[in-house]
């Protein structure tokens, strides 16, 4: 699911001259992992909380079949009906299907990142449904017909201000821009859907195989009325997003809320076990769960990717991301931003080469790796992308001017870059040749200074120093 | 042995004690210098720099002129067997030292992974790992191995760190060089806000996506600037490159020092604290 | 049983930091008597009129009939599914006793069921629930651990301050979609009660 329009580069250039969307972002994801530091550092119980969810997710991954039929056998035995979906197509037909059993028409959804993957409203839509996200930043989203750019804060790069605007636009009042009131209005808005609805759309957090129940969290809750006030619920469950039992549960809770807002648990947390029972007065009577599969099984079969399935979709990678700071979630093109999306774009999608550039876009500072409560090492894996691209797709150029590189720099006469420096600096036309025969010189010289070039290398010298340590005995 | 300017100060306070008593007993270390293609293309200075504190502390550091680059360039753009080439010569280079030192964070964890390079089955991983070991960044090597916490010397300017990521992330050193730092006469630490953020630098990075680059880099610079430090220092020569050619192109007149050349002036500068 | 009691008072302690810490309100009652005052007053003060609350034998030892004059109360009982939302989606406040508390992180925890449907806690803008302080356990793990897995209601909801959002510029804003205040009537044989 890649943006079509252009690649990173395209994005990311036009994305850091756009001040305003770099404030936004930067404001909120310098909260937000002020927010987890400050929950952490101080706290004696971080590491280990951290090893444990590891631990959890590991196991999960390693036992990942065995767990969703587990799973599926659980929930079914308690009412629940548990589908499975090769690709987002399949996905989509499912829920249709399913809608159109129910004679559903209109359906609310909370936040779920799966459903962004595989494109559910645009194909309820698209068959006549009408579809409200009710997170608020989802449908405020939703009202101005973008993409989330982030996975927990999906409209962080909307002000207050476009908020009003698109508020006004879809209700025709006037309304002010202070959070509160604005907020108040949503209340009211989405009260009327959430009454009206004839189904409830959600993710799920982490499914729990021992027992057959999902579990959501969320801070609004509208993931709470999304599972209490229609008849008919569906939830998607992204196939990886299994844990064993209550205990691993627990393991998780102690770490999903932390990572993500700094909060040691959100507003609500849900564990649902089968649709309402028989004397229950409100909670849907249908539970349908979808797992989603669309390329993780490709994924769980490559052991030198596996372990990115331990994801808990947290954020806290991209709210430590220097380059997500920069370009915000869009200019990765994917349903995922930051360094998760860099990571896992590529692997759901390996047909769509343009996927592949994400990896290159990180400096591989491995601030992501560090903040990963589930240990994936994400660093590492944007390396082991960039060599499964070379492979398939070898940068011959690229190739051939490392090892003549390489082997110059050995040399102790060649004194290549600054001989290169030199030129460039001297300001004939060798040099406006030089630079555009080294387009990198022209990169670096765009924004920086070039550094002075030294008289000689260390190579050169180091024969003075030796006959100076001499002379010193 | 050359003798500085500290080695007649009268008051040779206790802290300093482990480094006059290396002066005096040489550690037995057969160290071998790993110069880095920047600082030995670049900034010749940082490696004479480096080898001359390496002396001070007694040590008779070898330049094996047969080193090249460690291949992280290699590595980091996928090209494994380019990086393979270049870590099996490294390999043969250092083997017969008992230390490596080098003046970058980022080399020194690219040489410390060496083993990951070469796979979990392949035999040059024993060897990697056992080179790995003993490889040290300069401030890591002169605090963790030697065990010398202060180096005498004055240097009485505002300094600002920047931590670098590989540096600290991936070859785990972090307080040494601010221990070193702040053992010297007049010079006031400040800290960097938002020290832990990428510069920008990111090696190829910085050319592939100039504009994202730079962008994290001015937010780098700004931080810099409310700091009002006069110096920046840092241990790793990419990004204080890529820092200085933002700064120059400002007009900013932050110096940018590396960790040895501000040792190195700090033991020998005129300057009197 | 006395060092029972401590322990529990202390755990009270704990719920009652973390609960504030979120945005909840806490208010401690030694007996029935000062529990039914404090919901009396909270009533009155908040202007409610219409009340939900869940069956009154999960309240004990509150009772929803001595409320002050002009307030009505309703409990789930004998109510049709539309007529039991219409009235939650109408009412002030919602009144719940909770099934456990969990004192770090100043959680409740609601079990849904035929006598404590959900919509009592979620529809109205203010949550009212009683807690006794012997239900409150250490942490979240110990509190799953009171749930066998066979018998998971269909949905347990952990409750741990108000409805809050962050989605407007990471503006913290409550009241979203849930309740914008939640309030605790902790009975603590142990405590001082408070105003
Ligand atoms: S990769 Fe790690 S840090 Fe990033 S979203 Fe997933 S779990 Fe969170």
């Amino acid at each position: 699911m890649l943006s079509p329009e252009g690649n990173f580069a395209e994005r990311s250039s036009g994305a850091v001259t756009d001040d305003k969307l770099r404030k936004a972002v930067r404001k909120t994801v310098d909260r937000l992992r002020d927010l987890r530091r400050a929950d952490e550092l101080p706290d004696p119980k971080t590491l280990e909380r951290r090893a444990k969810a590891q631990a959890v997710r590991e196991h999960s991954v390693a036992e990942l079949p065995q767990l969703l039929a587990q799973f599926t056998e659980n929930c079914e035995r308690r009412g629940g009906h548990v589908h499975r979906a090769t690709d987002a197509h399949e996905a989509c037909s499912i829920a249709l299907s399913i809608l159109r059993s129910h004679g559903a028409q209109r359906v609310v959804k909370s936040k779920s990142m799966v459903t962004e993957e595989i494109g559910l409203n645009e194909a309820l839509e698209h068959a006549g449904l009408e579809v409200t996200e009710t997170d608020l930043g989802e449908w405020i989203i939703q009202l101005a017909g973008e993409k989330p750019s982030h996975i927990i804060l999906p409209a962080i790069h909307k002000t207050r201000h476009d908020v009003q605007a698109l508020f006004e636009a879809e209700s025709g009042m006037t309304l002010s821009s202070d959070t509160a009131r604005l907020c108040a209005h949503a209340r009211v808005r989405l009260r009327e859907k959430f009454l009206q609805a004839d189904a409830g759309v959600s993710g799920v957090n982490f499914a729990v195989a021992a027992t057959g129940s999902i579990a959501l969290f969320t801070n609004e809750g509208n993931g709470r009325l999304v599972t209490t006030l229609p008849r008919v619920h569906i939830a998607f469950l992204g196939m990886e997003r299994i844990v064993l039992d209550l205990d691993s549960l627990a393991a998780m809770a102690e770490v999903l809320p932390r990572s993500a807002t700094g909060q040691k648990l959100t507003s609500y947390f849900s564990i649902i076990t089968g649709p309402r029972r028989a004397d229950e007065v409100d909670g849907p009577d249908h539970l349908h769960v979808i797992v989603v599969d669309n390329g993780r099984s490709a994924v769980w079969k490559d052991p030198e990717f596996r372990d990115v399935l331990r994801c808990i979709r947290c954020a806290a990678c991209l709210n430590v991301c220097p380059v997500y700071a920069q370009v915000g979630g869009h200019s990765y093109g994917g349903t995922y931003p930051g360094p998760i999306g860099a990571v896992l774009t590529p692997l759901l999608r390996p047909e769509e080469r343009s996927a592949n550039e994400l990896a290159e876009a990180s400096t591989l500072c491995a601030a992501c790796t560090e903040a990963c409560p589930v240990g994936i090492p994400l660093h590492e894996m944007l390396v082991r992308l960039r060599a499964r691209e070379q492979k398939e797709h070898p940068r011959r150029l690229e190739r051939l001017a490392l090892r003549v590189a390489f082997r110059l720099l050995r040399s102790p006469r060649a004194a290549v870059i600054p001989r290169v420096l030199r030129l460039a600096a001297s300001g004939t036309g060798t040099a406006l040749l030089l630079k555009k025969l080294v387009p990198p010189l022209e990169r670096w010289q765009r924004a920086r200074s070039l550094p002075p070039a030294p008289a000689r290398t260390f190579r050169a010298l180091w024969q003075e120093l030796e006959m100076e340590e001499h002379h010193a005995h | 042995m050359r003798l500085t300017a500290a080695d007649h100060s009268p008051a040779r306070s206790p802290q300093l004690h482990r480094y006059w008593s290396l002066r005096h007993n040489p550690p037995r270390v057969h160290t071998a210098l790993f110069i880095t293609c920047l600082a030995d293309q670049l900034r010749p200075s940082i490696g004479v720099a480096t080898v001359r504190i390496l002396r001070r502390l007694g040590l008779k550091p070898e330049f094996p002129a047969a080193q090249g680059c460690c291949g992280q360039p290699a590595w980091n753009l996928g090209h494994v067997n380019e990086a393979k080439v270049e870590a099996q010569r490294m390999l043969n280079v250092f083997r017969d030292y008992d230390a490596v030192v080098t003046p970058s964070g980022s080399c020194a964890a690219m040489v410390q992974h060496y083993s990951t390079v070469f796979g979990k089955d392949d035999a040059l991983t024993q060897e990697a790992h056992i080179l790995a070991a003993k490889t040290y960044e300069l401030s890591a090597f002169i605090v963790n191995r030697l065990g010398v916490k202060n180096l005498p010397g004055c240097f009485p300017h505002r300094v600002t760190w920047h931590a670098s990521c590989h540096g600290t992330r991936l070859a785990d050193v972090r307080s040494e060089p601010l221990q070193l730092l702040s053992g010297l006469e007049g010079l006031e630490l400040v800290p960097l806000p938002r020290a832990e953020d990428c510069c920008g630098f990111g090696g190829a990075f910085c050319v592939k996506f100039p504009e994202v680059s730079a962008a994290m880099g001015r937010e780098k610079c700004s931080h810099v600037s409310s700091t009002r430090a006069n110096v920046l220092a840092g241990n790793d020569a990419g990004c204080l490159l890529h820092l200085q050619g933002l700064l120059s192109r400002d007009g900013t007149p932050t110096r940018v020092l590396h960790l040895a050349e501000l040792l190195e002036e700090a033991a020998t500068g005129r300057a009197a604290c | 049983m006395r060092t029972d009691s401590l322990r529990n008072s202390q755990l009270a302690e704990q719920f009652s930091a973390a609960l504030r810490a979120v945005g909840g309100e806490v208010r401690m009652a030694r007996d029935a008597i000062a529990a039914q005052e404090h919901l009396n007053a909270v009533l009155a003060e908040s202007g409610v009129q219409h009340l939900v609350h869940h069956a009154v034998d999960t309240l004990a030892p509150l009772s929803p009939h001595e409320l002050g004059a002009g307030i009505s109360a309703h409990g789930p009982r004998g109510l049709s599914r539309i007529d039991h939302r219409d009235l939650c989606a109408s009412a002030d406040a919602g009144l719940t006793g909770a099934l456990v508390g969990i004192a770090a992180t100043g959680t409740l925890v609601l079990a849904a069921g035929r006598d404590t449907p959900r919509s009592t806690s979620l529809l109205p803008p203010l949550h009212i629930a009683l807690l006794h302080s012997q239900r409150i356990v250490p942490d979240l793990a110990s509190s799953l651990r009171l749930f066998s897995a066979n018998a998971l209601p269909s949905q347990l909801v952990h409750i741990t301050g108000p409805s809050r959002t962050g989605d407007i510029e990471h503006d913290l804003t409550t009241g979203v979609h849930g309740p914008a205040r939640l309030l605790v009537i902790l009975l603590d044989p142990n405590s001082e009660s408070s105003a």
